[in-house]
């Protein structure tokens, strides 16, 4: 337990007290002060003016602080004077000081000998010439001395722009585990779920690690839930400081999008009458992703004894990782960094209080003991930057990446802010410097998928990440690469070649899909999908291709593309059978059309297998053309031949598709068309999805479609399907779809779009959006990562019409009414392309 | 907190006593009876758990109109009857104006039901997803424990939308291995997050089709079913409660809750 009042505070130097007047001078043109940091100086001097510090800075080395500081009334207390020097200081003595009421020794004068002016030296103002000793490094530490003098001040205001925010007002128990999921911060590396600090009853607190998984005994990995570092568990006077308990005056949580923080204001009665006011923020650092960060400042109406419990102050070795938490609590006048993880101390409204946790997470996979490299990561960002700067550089960050992913559509506020939140959960997930881990079906944001890794990811999330963060992109194919020795034991294990991609994969890639589900009508189904879902392989290589198309990184496609493509060729070249009409056919497999399953020649997995084997061998033939080194050596490593890809080719031509010229139809699988015909829209308006209401085996039986099947081919292969047939398609399979997976929707919305009927694009892209916005809860385990960047796609592929061509991409829209533009930022082969469409700009 | 047994000098009625005396053990009440159109007790009660003495309550007579007012003015806890109680009177319409008056909990016994004794071993509640239902919710869990029994939620995938805003089946099965289990515990807890449910046997089911059929269908292997309800008798919202008051052979818990939440 930490007693303030016994602990030792630091020596007695003049300057150790609070001034409220800062004059700093600081000229580059002198020696001394070359080369400083500036920048640095930036988040602190930024806090100072927050807490209500007048700041006069001379000299022109700091000139463009104002431009990097964070708007806000703040900024009227910051004074730009380049004129005389004793001006200027005559002006605060004479006019700023009084009009601030502030005494002249509470003034405080940063710089060198041209400071001492007669007028100051009389009203006994304390100079510190950093100048004279440390140079702008004592200037620095001064500075941040001063700025943990005022706490109460958390290190950054939330954003203005309504558009920018996801705010929660008030508290429902029954919404906390959707507001968790749809709060999470994270970087790729770190994902926190936004649970209460405090606890509630439905508080579900998790903090997940990319790739690391627990594996329990007979079960399946699991994503592995990290210590909850965030937790704060108050008392004041004895009386719990909980939402549940005494009366909620105001509450109000913001997920900031812009600046990757969740905020959160509450205004609070305990039982006892006495109000609390709590304003906090939590952030997963996006400069650094190691590092979590927390502040709380806690203001009292009464005076009374606050005891706080949390990990205030330790490091530990968890499942896989180290975690270390440093907190410094700030009061006036005070700042004591904690030596335990229970606080016990006095407060009075007079008497406010801070608590900055910062806490550093290293995984085994990086090397040396994680504890001790947690407890060194910690100890150099304290050392380094400190909380306000580490806010800063993480708001910076973020600030880069909305600079190529951020879309603007005008007129239309709900769906902007959709797709913010879509963009932010996307780049939230991934981690550009890790290539073995990916992104699983929740992301980040909640366990319950356990954190595997599906088609999801290649499909539907990573055509945002490739137009918009290409280095994302290709850390997420170099986990399939990584995982590709495991994808050659499953297909080998299955009697086959190449790789076969396991449905659904964690850390190793090995295919961990269970086996069965019990219903919770208790019924035992079985579950086919991790044996029969094998269109996951062409899937992938269709995104290696896509990723190699998009950004033309030749490097990657010799390193590790090539690679991909060839062994899921070969998987297909070993996988499909000869039949009596002298095609060749794909048996027993499911496509994404999940209610139907052992079917034959599913449309969307043979055409995708064809197209597989065709850029395989299209691939084969442009590295032996214009790198023939890389071939010879792929020839040497991988066996590839001339007469195996010529194979490839061949054997793409023969096989069936299901298509019928005649009706420009494809048959989603052989016998469809002789299913039961079961119109979804019969049995609306329906909460339940159709296997459900109906039951499996009708379903089975019936042609209703879980999801896009055929239509999910119109989507990724559009430039080979012609208008006709995807019209026809579109027209045929669409009043079939129950949409009983979120993945559908988007990819509707997506098609219909690009039809040109924005009816039913715009339904559908509603329905997408209330995926995770709407009423349903079904958040609550987590976003659903898939339909966010189906969203995405919906808008710049469907409605945006982008199209990549070989002189670049361009924009084929089709708005919706109302819409006054749209304008997105896409990288396309090494260049950034701002694309606008109606009046956007 | 009494629970009050209703008896009009018939075997039928008589035969709900052995169910107020259990829900009066189970909440620690104390027994009380009103007597509607005759008083008339066996000498010998003993066979159900109770004295003579113990029931020598009011006699009400009148309309059934009179009666149920009275009986809803005069009753301070829950109220036990028979499904058959005042046919032999003349007030055949008076179990169902006493579920539309009465504030208090309402237990409902088919008149069928002659045992000497009952427990209270299983609960079913039927729940919608409904804040409605959940208002019931602490009073269940309450009996619940106190009775030492486990609690079986039932909620029934029905077709059409829910009539408020209530936490149904997911719109969306991405992968059913992952999503039912998610969406169970999900369910359960939201309740838990209403009402502790620490330490009790708690399992949730899901039903499919009509929530009426479905509910019938699994009260059968209940002791008793609890129902939130508003009171009335009309329109398509209380069909379960007809259902379960016409064609159940399980005795019936029914919960008044604020008519602007009730199902």
């Amino acid at each position: 337990m930490t007693h303030l009042e016994s602990a030792a505070g630091p020596p007695d130097t003049g300057l150790d007290r609070t001034f409220r007047i800062l004059v700093i001078d600081w000229d580059s043109t002198t020696e001394s002060d070359r080369g400083a940091d500036g920048a640095g100086l930036m988040p602190t001097i930024d806090r100072l003016l927050r807490a209500g510090v007048q700041v006069v800075l001379l000299g022109n080395a700091l000139e463009s602080l104002p431009r990097r500081l964070t708007r806000g009334p703040h900024l009227s207390r910051l004074h730009l004077r380049d004129d005389d020097r004793a001006a200027v200081l005559r002006w605060v003595v004479r006019i700023l000081a009084p009009t601030e009421r502030v005494l002249l020794q509470d003034i405080l004068l940063i710089g060198g000998d041209g400071l001492r002016i007669p007028e100051v030296r009389s009203a006994t103002v304390v100079a510190a010439p950093p100048a004279d000793a440390e140079g702008p490094a004592g200037c620095r530490r001064l500075l941040e001395a001063q700025a943990r003098r005022h706490p109460v001040e958390l290190p950054g205001v939330p954003t203005v722009d309504p558009e920018w925010l996801l705010v929660e007002e008030g508290f429902e128990i029954t919404r906390e585990h959707e507001v968790e999921s749809l709060h999470t911060v994270a970087n790729g590396h770190l994902g926190v779920r936004n649970s209460l600090a405090e606890g509630s009853p439905l508080s579900q607190p998790g903090t997940f690690a990319a790739g690391l998984f627990d594996h329990p005994d007979g079960g399946v990995p699991e994503l592995a839930s990290l210590p909850d570092w965030a937790l704060l568990e108050g008392t004041i006077d004895g009386q719990r400081i909980r939402v549940d308990q005494g009366t909620v005056v105001a509450h109000h949580r913001i997920l900031d999008l812009r600046q990757g923080v969740a905020w959160r204001m509450w205004q609070h009665r305990l039982p006892d009458g006495r109000e609390i006011r709590i304003e906090g923020m939590r952030l997963a650092s996006r400069a650094d992703r190691h590092l979590l960060l927390q502040s709380v400042v806690l203001t009292s109406s009464t005076s009374g004894r606050l005891i706080v419990d949390g990990a205030l102050a330790e490091s530990q070795r968890v499942a896989g990782a180290g975690m270390a938490s440093a907190t410094e609590l700030t009061r006036p006048e005070t700042v004591h960094r904690l030596a335990a993880s229970r606080l016990s101390i006095d407060i009075s409204p007079e008497c406010p209080l801070q608590l900055d946790r910062a806490v550093a997470v290293v995984t085994e996979r990086d090397a040396g003991d994680p504890v001790v490299r947690a407890s060194a990561h910690l100890e150099a960002v304290q050392a380094d930057q400190g909380l306000h700067g580490a806010f800063r550089a993480h708001v910076d960050a973020w600030q880069d990446l909305w600079r190529d992913a951020d879309i603007r559509i005008l007129g239309d506020t709900f769906l902007q802010r959709a797709l913010r939140v879509a963009s932010y959960h996307l780049l939230s997930s991934v981690d550009p410097t890790d290539h073995r881990v990916s992104v699983g079906a929740r992301g980040l944001t909640g366990a319950v998928y356990k954190g595997h890794v599906f088609w999801d990811t290649e499909i539907f999330m990573l055509p945002m990440l490739t137009l918009t963060w290409p280095e994302a992109a290709r850390a997420l194919i170099g986990y399939r690469h990584h995982t590709l020795p495991a994808a050659r034991a499953r297909a080998a294990e299955m009697g086959y070649r190449g790789a076969l991609y396991a449905w659904e994969s964690a850390d190793t890639g090995e295919d961990v899909t269970p086996s069965a589900v019990i219903a919770p009508d208790g019924e035992v189904v079985p579950l086919y999908v991790g044996v029969q879902q094998q269109h996951i392989s062409a899937d992938i290589a269709y995104a290696v291709w896509r990723y190699w198309q998009t950004t033309g990184d030749d490097a990657f496609l010799l390193d590790q593309g090539a690679e991909i493509l060839f062994e899921t060729a070969r998987f297909w070249a070993s996988r499909v059978e000869p039949g009596d009409d002298d095609l060749l056919h794909i048996r027993n497999v499911i496509g994404p059309d999940e209610y139907h399953v052992s079917v034959d020649d599913n449309a969307f997995t043979n055409v995708m297998a064809v197209w597989n084997l065709e850029r395989a061998a299209e691939v084969a033939w442009l590295i032996g053309s214009r790198w023939p080194e890389a071939a010879t050596r792929m020839t040497a490593e991988l066996g590839v031949t001339d007469a195996e890809v010529a194979r490839w080719s061949e054997m793409s031509a023969r096989i069936y598709t299901g298509f019928d010229r005649r009706t420009g139809l494809f048959e989603q699988f052989k016998g469809y068309f002789d299913l039961e015909h079961i119109l979804p829209a019969d049995h609306e308006p329906r909460s339940a999805p159709l296997d459900v209401l109906l039951g499996r085996e009708r379903v089975q039986q019936s042609q209703i479609l879980k999801q896009a099947d055929v239509v999910m081919l119109l989507h990724l292969l559009e430039e080979w399907l012609p208008r006709p047939v995807r019209e026809a398609n579109f027209r045929f399979y669409e009043p079939r779809t129950g949409h009983g997976s979120s993945l559908s929707p988007p990819i509707h919305a997506s098609v219909a779009a690009r039809l040109g009927d924005l009816d039913c694009a715009e339904r559908y892209l509603r329905q997408t959006m209330g995926i995770d916005l709407g009423p349903e809860g079904s958040a609550a385990g987590g976003m659903h990562m898939a339909a966010l960047g189906g969203l995405w796609q919906a808008v710049v592929f469907g409605f945006g019409g982008l199209e990549l061509t070989t002189s670049g991409p361009r924009l084929r829209p089709r708005l919706l009414p109302g819409w006054r533009g749209l304008e997105m930022q896409v990288r396309w082969h090494g260049q950034r392309y701002r694309l606008i469409a109606g009046g956007a700009s | 907190m009494n629970v009050t047994v209703l008896l009009d000098g018939t075997d039928e009625a008589l035969a709900a006593i052995p169910f107020a005396v259990e829900l009066a053990a189970a909440q620690g009440a104390s027994l009380a009876a009103i007597h509607v159109g005759h008083k008339q007790l066996p000498d010998d009660l003993s066979h159900l758990g109770v004295t003579a003495a113990a029931l020598d309550g009011p006699l009400l007579t009148g309309t059934s109109e009179a009666v149920a007012s009275r009986i809803a003015a005069q009753v301070q806890g829950a109220t036990v009857l028979s499904s058959g109680l005042g046919r032999r009177c003349g007030m055949p319409d008076l179990p169902a104006r006493l579920l539309r008056t009465g504030e208090g909990p309402v237990l409902w016994v088919p008149e069928a039901r002659r045992e000497a004794s009952w427990r209270i071993r299983e609960v079913l509640l039927p729940h919608d997803g409904s804040p409605a239902t959940s208002a019931s919710l602490r009073a269940v869990v309450a009996l619940v424990r106190a009775a030492g029994a486990r609690l079986r939620v039932l909620h029934v995938a029905a077709p059409g939308l829910p009539h408020e805003p209530a936490f149904t089946v997911p719109r969306y099965v991405d992968q059913p291995q992952y999503e039912w289990p998610a969406w169970s515990h999900e369910f359960l807890a939201r309740l838990a997050g209403m009402v502790p449910l620490e330490e009790l046997s708690v399992k949730l089911e899901l039903g499919h089709g009509e929530p009426d059929e479905a509910i019938l269908r699994a009260a059968d292997t209940a002791d008793l079913v609890t129902i939130a309800w508003h009171g009335e008798l009309q329109g398509d919202r209380a069909r379960v409660v007809k259902a379960l008051t016409t064609r159940s052979q399980t005795p019936l818990l029914l919960l008044r809750v604020p008519p602007a939440s009730a199902p």
